[in-house]
Order: C-alpha cells, then structure tokens, then sequence
C-alpha cells in the first residue's frame, strides 16, 4: 500500500500487463513508468528510480481489525477470491514478514514470530519489537522507544506483554498501554509486509533473516 | 555571476556526491514478462461501506490502513485477480494506492 505521488504529482496505476519475478509490474496513467509492486520503485519510464511511500499496512483479520478500529470503512466490491482467510497461512514456513530498515532488506520467519508472539530485538543499533496476534494472524513490527526512553518487553499471557522499565501492561495485538504509567501510549509501527519467502528473496536477494 | 556559477557547479557536484540512494541494497535486473497485450483499466473512485455494512466474514483477511485518523479496509477477497490488484483510493486526505 502507497501514497501515490512523486513530488507533487498524484498518479493513478493500473496492472500494466506485465510481470516481473511472477509479481505485479504496475504502471501509472500519467507517464507510463513501470513499477515493481513489492518495491515501490519505478523500474522504466520517466520516473525510473523514483520510490513511492509505503504506507503502514496490516494484513489482518477483518474481526481484529474491526475491533481495533470500529469506525473503518471497507471496500465494497464483489468478490473475486474466497480463499484469503486465516486459512491462508496454513504452512507458515513459507511465509516471511519483510521489512527495511537504513536501506537493508530483513525477514521475520512467520513460524518463529507465531512461536515467540513477542520478539524483541536489536539489528545495526536499532531496537526493534515483533508481535504476533493470534486473533488477528497479524505480524507487527514497532519501535520501542516512547518519550524517550528505550522499553524491553517480554509476554505476559496470550493477550498481553509488560515493559521491564516501567512495568506497564500493553496490548501485543496493537501495541497500546492498557495498564501502568504508560497507560493510553502507543508503540510507533513500522512499515514491514507479510510475504512469500520466495517472493521476499527474489525481490530482495541480500535479505537477511531477524536472529530468534 | 561567477558565484552563480560556481554554486550550480557544487550543487550539480554535491548532490551528485552525497545522493543516498533510496535503498542501499541492489535491485536485480529488471526483465518483465508480457503476459496481457495492454494495461487494465485503472480501477478509481471505489465503493466503501461503513463496517456495520459489510458483507466480510470474521476469518477473512483484509489490508488494514489508517491515513490521518480513517482506518479502511480492502478485504483481500476482493482485490485478486489482474482485472483487480490495484485501487486508487483516497482517504484522509491523501492519494493512496491499495495493491495486491
């Protein structure tokens, strides 16, 4: 999911007929660039090199997301598919959760985040926090610093995990502070996709997999 | 004149030096396939419902997004398939792209 804009340009895609890795090759209306989907990146045409901004974008349930934000609004299309339910996910080894981070490609294993629902850890100086939502059969990346000041989690129950800092209770399927001085504060989400591993190595061969 | 010059002359050289690319890592090759003559239709303006409206099993997974505090939903159900795929939405305010 994007913002579809480069510079001060919108731009409208379309599927552009082509594939590239067996994956979408997109191309906008406006200048006829096309655009590999799971980067972002214009790959030929005039804005060749140009990268759209990825939007933070869970692919989840529609009951979790539902419960997380009661006033969303839902596509109103007829179906073309019945097969994307939790059912899915039904061999996880071949799933990854990708993501950037300065410019460096890394994949979370689905079968380690749904056996370690949180997963704190640290890559190239950052620290980082992975969850897994049953409910949702979401994976979730975040930032674990709030106001300033570095948090170390670790699993409470199913539901919940605790910050060693501050002790506070905070919800593992959204990131929010249920309990505790930090009660009402939420994780900063990072951009990261569920992908095939396959998909995820071809697009981004120096790929590195998170440590667990 | 000259300091006009001169600093397009660091400007053109500077940036040159210090472009980060916008990712570190390499891209491969790009070599498309052609598998369909010419481009769909660029598929905009889509429907929305309120989610009391929606026709979407529990277990059914959908892209979540939220944009300025509106959070919408594209159930994956319905964005398969090469007539699909992309939708031009817009939503708080900005231009967005829901993909599969």
């Amino acid at each position: 999911m994007y913002v579809r804009k480069v510079g001060d340009q919108v731009l409208t895609f379309q599927v552009s007929g082509k594939l590239w890795m067996r994956s979408l090759v997109m191309s906008d209306v406006e200048t006829k660039t096309e655009w590999a989907h799971l980067l972002g990146r214009g790959m030929a045409g005039e804005l060749k090199g140009k990268t759209l901004q990825p939007l933070i974008t869970d692919m989840v349930t529609w009951s979790a997301w539902r419960k997380q934000y009661p006033n969303t609004t839902v596509l109103d299309m007829n179906r073309t598919s019945k097969n994307y339910t939790r059912k899915y996910y039904r061999d996880p080894a071949k799933f990854v959760f990708g993501f950037e981070l300065d410019g460096k490609a890394w994949a979370l294993p689905m079968q380690k985040i749904m056996d370690n629902p949180v997963h704190p850890f640290e890559i190239e100086g950052h620290s980082l926090l992975a969850t897994f939502d049953t409910e949702g059969a979401v994976t979730r990346l975040f930032e674990v610093s709030v106001d300033g000041q570095s948090l170390t989690f670790a699993q409470v129950d199913e539901k919940t995990m605790k910050d060693e800092q501050t002790k506070s209770v905070w919800k593992i399927a959204t990131g929010e502070a249920i309990g505790g001085p930090m009660n009402g504060k939420l994780l900063k989400q990072r951009v990261g996709i569920m992908s095939y591993r396959r998909a995820w190595k071809n697009f981004h061969p120096e790929s590195r997999d998170v440590g667990f | 004149m000259l300091r006009d010059k001169l600093s397009g002359i660091c400007i053109a050289f500077c940036t040159g030096l210090l472009a980060v690319p916008a990712s570190a890592q390499s891209v491969p090759d790009y070599a498309p396939r052609t598998v369909l003559p010419i481009p769909i239709r660029a598929i905009t303006d889509p429907k929305t419902v309120p989610a009391d409206q929606a026709d979407i099993a529990a277990n059914e997974l959908v892209l979540g997004v939220v944009v300025n505090g509106k959070a919408r939903a594209y159930p994956i159900n319905q964005l398969t398939g090469p007539m699909r795929e992309i939708i031009n939405d817009e939503l708080g305010g900005t231009a967005i792209a829901a993909t599969w």
